[in-house]
């Protein structure tokens, strides 16, 4: 919990307050991994899943530009227009 | 050896036919009452969305199992697999559209519907739910896609016999599909009971 304090300190640059963040981050009770667990300790649990979603978000953005960008079809703007100037019969 | 086959058939036949998701656990069934209008349409979106089941089944079987795992963090499953689905039907479709368009021409329209359809999100859960292997969980969900291919193209027989027949009117389109989707769901609980899991 001190660890937490201590993040949050630095990220807003804050004194040591009273343990006042132990009202705003709770105990975890259950949850973690596939099987219940009676205690969870939160900053691992936190570290990773941040660092997990930033890196599949990354994986999943990359590959997709990369395969937009790889598989590219070609569309000739000229069948618009001249669909446009043909009458129009839908 | 024959235990394990034995183990994957019946896997296949809970999920197609006594666990069947349309007619037992109800789910997807925006796309089943949207599609099942023409014979066509139903057999092109139960190919579709049978291989994206699969290839979306193992793709989140392997990040579940060698990321999420290992990470302690399976609590994030949903909102993962819903992201892991969307990206690959989206790398599909663009890929298809390239490399065969006589495909993608035939398939495309189902492959966006497919993207938040809610089997192809319950399929890797409850493989993640139900701990099961990369063979099982691919198993499932061709079980799985083969049992909602079975209830498309049983709709859409019917169906179509449908708009031909007297209905009152009243219960013409929509409602008459529900009731016969009921009358259906009600003839497959006789499979209920079939394999002991």
């Amino acid at each position: 919990m001190f660890e937490i304090q201590k993040i949050i300190f630095d990220v807003f640059g804050l004194f040591q307050l009273p343990d006042i963040y132990h009202f705003l981050v709770p105990h975890a009770g259950v949850g973690g991994g596939v099987e219940a667990k009676e205690h969870v300790s939160l900053l691992p649990v936190m570290k990773s899943t941040l660092l997990f979603l930033a890196g599949i978000g990354t994986i999943f953005g990359i590959g997709l530009a990369v395969t937009a960008k790889r598989f590219a079809v070609k569309i000739d703007p000229k069948i618009e227009q001249v669909k446009d100037v043909l009458a129009h019969a839908h | 050896m024959s235990t394990e086959f034995a183990k994957i058939f019946e896997l296949i036949v809970a999920a197609s036919l006594i666990n069947n998701f349309v007619f037992t656990r109800f789910l997807g069934l925006c796309i089943f009452f949207g599609v099942s209008r023409k014979m066509e349409t139903a057999v092109g979106m139960s190919i579709t969305f049978t291989s994206v089941m699969m290839i979306s089944a193992a793709l989140s079987w392997l990040v579940f199992q060698y990321v999420m795992v290992p990470l302690d963090i399976t609590f994030l499953k949903i909102i993962v697999f819903i992201g892991i689905v969307a990206g690959f039907v989206q790398a599909s479709d663009t890929v298809m559209r390239k490399v065969s368009p006589g495909l993608y021409y035939k398939l495309g329209i189902y492959l966006a519907l497919i993207s938040t359809n809610c089997i192809i999100l319950a399929v890797p859960l409850i493989n993640a739910s139900e701990h099961y292997s990369f063979i099982e969980s691919i198993s499932f969900a061709l079980g799985s896609g083969l049992g909602f291919a079975l209830a498309l193209i049983i709709m859409a027989s019917i169906r179509e016999k449908l708009e031909l027949a007297d209905i009152p009117a009243p219960f013409k389109g929509t409602p008459i599909a529900f009731i016969v989707t009921g009358l259906i769901a009600l003839a497959f609980t006789g499979f209920s009971g079939l394999i002991k899991l």
